[in-house]
């Protein structure tokens, strides 16, 4: 009869098991837990930019991000609207302004979006719904994700109880007349959209004339790219020189992401953690197997004295450490999803599991168990039976 | 009888496997400390600029809500101070970050923060940096760059002395001729000293008189003065329109700001219990191996008649020898990590005495918790059964 000595071994003495099990799944959670906190940050990048309905932006070349985005003459979106295949091109402004809280007086930075009610800019019914009560300048409707604060009436966040609610934006009288539900992750604690008349009331300087993006639907069967190379051509100078950027969704979304991960001190810091998180994970890997295998050296290295191969012996090693990395994770993605939960209600950040994720961390912990099974198997090589007893 | 120093040969009799556990101890020292320095360094860099600055009390428009927030006050108020007997000097530092924009010629233009101070009423902490602005009094339309400021903006953030080099800041030519260092943070991604009449003629849409308004004031005060007194005094006779504050306090009050409005503090605080938990699993398995491999050893030792608690001392020493061969490669470890950070980011990554002091207590913490649940182990090694 042929033993399933993996799994022998690992049923074998239970509460070692149990012990492993736990190093390998807080390794496992480690890692979950910094890719996590980096995933909220390209989270925070996107929040925005995924809610609005657009297939090509068309932006300064001197944009550096979302609300120091530059600006673009409006001349350029009558010059985009004669592209063959541009469905519609729709101004967005969008500034950084002060509000303040109608409870306390006090001051706080708020994105304001300048929108044309009437025409498509975001694609989520959650944003736009109460779009159409901006009727005059003064109306604003705030994100019932802001921070509290911004002083929404129940002290945690914007609800109808607000609607009616006079307070300042950018130091000018406003009421808030509806809602929306967006989030603003890292950018800025909230945000608030009002039409492009209250814009120009509020931030006289950005005028109507100088939008700071707009935003193209192409008809369906063109070519992003052909469009885009078409609009970038009517805007040029006399040397060719393109006077803005035409960018398709994808290549805005990226965009982004390089810029919160690769240029900002937090998305350093969080690539940086997630290295760490790998290294100690495996370090832990390797201590708990190699654990593992000097425990067992004596009976290993009877097996070997009996006549059993190297290759027999590091197949039942190496079967153990899968075994113990499949039991490991599961609970460990458990604890993570909980984790993940609880972060975002205290740290009120985009945090949540993926697919792609789940998958490569589960790669991940295969290939590490299997690199650290192979490395403790060297101890089994040196062990002499003879030494032994 | 002389006492074996069992703990210790315990430890050091395999070489190997002590490398493995001191270097195990050393990563969640490791992660410990980059936890926690991060945290330190995004809120440190944040104050760098009043920390840099000398006097004990700070002025500031009430509402202003952040030093990034671009609230000013009048210049007048700091002419006022002067008439308290306690008040020695007052001095005003200019900012402007949202319209302040620096490029290399042929580069993208980016954001900068510009600190304008006079050259003879210097609020700057520095006496080096003293001397380098007075220097500008010779150069007009000349500037001083942050040696920590972001490198796309394409400057040589170490210029030699002497050298010189052009760019653009608000259209207008300007002359980068040395450097200071002060540290970019969350809302800055570098940093221009100038002087104040010089920061007048690059914005001049400031305020009719650009420099009548002013950003931050800063107050000297005789020595000996009690200065939460003073500032209550000053900010009774100034009125509600201006905030009065102890620098001290204002930097507490800062970092606090960014704290509750930043998850930051939430992020890092979980990193270090991470990295905590992670040691107590690392200690316990070099502890609970040891044990393994030594049971029938100790279990001759109970049969021969030794204490509980003098299985307790050995591994109570056990943990605490690991933890301070573990700390000091891990503390070297973080510093090297701080120094790369700190290059890559321009962030302050500061190793002050009291956070390592603080890693250290957690490091030992980690590995008598670690040690605790050992011990039961070996306490549960029942001599008639091993052989």
């Amino acid at each position: 009869m042929r033993v399933n000595l993996a799994l022998q071994n690992i049923r074998h003495s239970l509460p070692r098991t149990i012990v492993s099990l736990a190093g390998i799944g807080i390794a496992i959670t480690l890692i979950f837990v910094q890719l996590g906190f980096r995933g909220a940050v390209e989270n925070t990048a996107l929040m925005i930019y995924e809610k609005m309905d657009f297939d090509l932006v068309v932006r300064s070349r001197d944009y550096l991000h979302f609300i120091d985005s530059g600006n673009i003459p409006q001349t350029a979106l009558d010059a985009a609207r004669s592209v063959n295949g541009v469905q519609s091109a729709v101004p967005f402004h969008v500034t950084l302004v002060n509000w303040r809280n109608p409870l306390n007086s006090d001051l706080r930075g708020m994105v304001l979006m300048g929108v044309e009610p009437a025409l498509p800019t975001f694609n989520s019914l959650e944003v736009s719904r109460d779009l159409e009560k901006l009727t005059s300048f003064s109306q604003v409707l705030v994100d019932s994700e802001s921070s509290p604060e911004f002083g929404p009436a129940d002290g945690h966040e914007f609800s109808v109880a607000d609607i009616g609610v006079q307070t300042e934006l950018a130091g000018q009288k406003v009421r808030i007349a509806g809602l929306y539900r967006m989030g603003a992750g890292l950018t800025a604690n909230g945000s608030a959209i009002i039409s492009v008349d209250g814009y120009n009331r509020l931030v006289p300087w950005d005028s109507v004339q100088r939008p700071a993006m707009g935003l193209i639907k192409v008809e369906p069967g063109f070519n992003l790219n052909e469009v885009a190379a078409q609009i970038i051509q009517l805007n040029s100078d006399a040397q060719h020189q393109p006077l803005v950027e035409v960018l398709t969704r994808q290549q805005v979304l990226n965009r982004e992401i390089n810029r919160w991960i690769g240029e900002t001190p937090i998305g350093f810091v969080f690539t940086l953690g997630v290295g760490t998180a790998f290294i100690v994970g495996a370090a832990i890997f390797y201590m708990v197997l190699s654990n593992d295998v000097a425990t067992r050296l004596k009976e290993y290295a009877t097996l070997r004295a009996m006549g059993y191969r190297n290759s027999w012996l590091a197949a039942v090693v190496l079967k153990q450490a899968i075994w113990l990395a499949l039991f490991a994770f599961v609970p460990s993605v458990i604890v993570s999803i909980a984790f993940y939960e609880i972060t975002s209600i205290l740290a009120n950040l985009p945090i949540f599991m993926t697919t792609s994720r789940l998958v490569f961390v589960f790669m991940l912990t295969q290939l590490m168990c299997m690199i650290s099974g192979t490395l403790a198997l060297r101890k089994l090589w040196s062990a002499e039976p003879a030494s032994l007893f | 009888m002389s006492r074996i120093p069992l703990a210790w040969k315990n430890l050091t009799h395999d070489r190997r496997k002590l490398f493995v556990a001191v270097s195990g101890i050393a990563f969640a020292v490791l992660l410990m400390f980059q936890q926690r320095g991060f945290n330190h360094a995004l809120f440190d860099s944040t104050v760098a600029l009043l920390r840099d600055l000398d006097g004990e009390i700070v002025i500031f428009n009430r509402a202003r809500f952040a030093l990034s927030s671009e609230l000013r006050f009048d210049r007048n108020v700091l002419d006022l101070v002067l008439s308290d007997a306690a008040v020695q000097s007052s001095a005003p530092v200019y900012l402007e970050n949202t319209v302040a924009r620096l490029r290399r010629f042929g580069t993208r233009a980016r954001p900068i923060r510009i600190i304008g101070v006079s050259a003879d009423q210097s609020p700057l902490a520095d006496a080096e940096t003293r001397q380098k602005v007075e220097e500008l009094l010779q150069k007009p339309n000349s500037a001083l760059v942050d040696t920590r400021s972001k490198r796309n903006f394409g400057f040589n953030l170490n210029p030699s002395p002497g050298t010189e080099e052009a760019g653009e800041l608000a259209g207008r030519t300007i002359m980068v001729v040395g450097s200071f260092s002060m540290g970019r943070d969350f809302a800055h991604e570098g940093n221009l000293l100038m002087l104040s009449d010089e920061l007048a003629r690059y914005f001049p849409y400031r305020a009719v008189k650009p420099l009548e308004v002013v950003d931050l004031g800063l107050v000297r005060l005789t020595p000996g003065s009690d200065v939460q007194a003073v500032a209550d005094r000053l900010q009774t006779r100034l009125g509600p329109g201006v905030s009065v504050m102890p620098r001290q306090a204002l930097i507490e009050r800062e970092i606090a700001f960014w704290a509750r409005s930043t998850p930051i503090g939430t992020i890092f605080a979980v990193g270090a219990i991470m990295g905590f938990v992670v040691g107590v699993v690392i200690c316990y398995q070099v502890l609970a191996t040891d044990i393994a491999n030594h049971l029938s050893e100790f279990a001759t030792l109970r049969a021969m008649g030794y204490r509980n608690g003098y299985f307790f001392r050995l591994i109570f020493s056990q943990s605490v020898f690991l933890s301070m061969m573990g700390f000091l490669p891990g503390m070297l470890a973080s510093w090297m990590l701080f120094r790369f950070t700190s290059m890559q980011t321009g962030l302050l990554m500061m190793m002050t005495w009291d956070r390592a002091l603080f890693i250290f207590v957690l490091t030992f913490l980690m590995c008598i918790i670690s040690g605790a649940f050992a011990l039961r182990k070996l306490l549960s090694a029942d001599p008639a059964s091993l052989f």
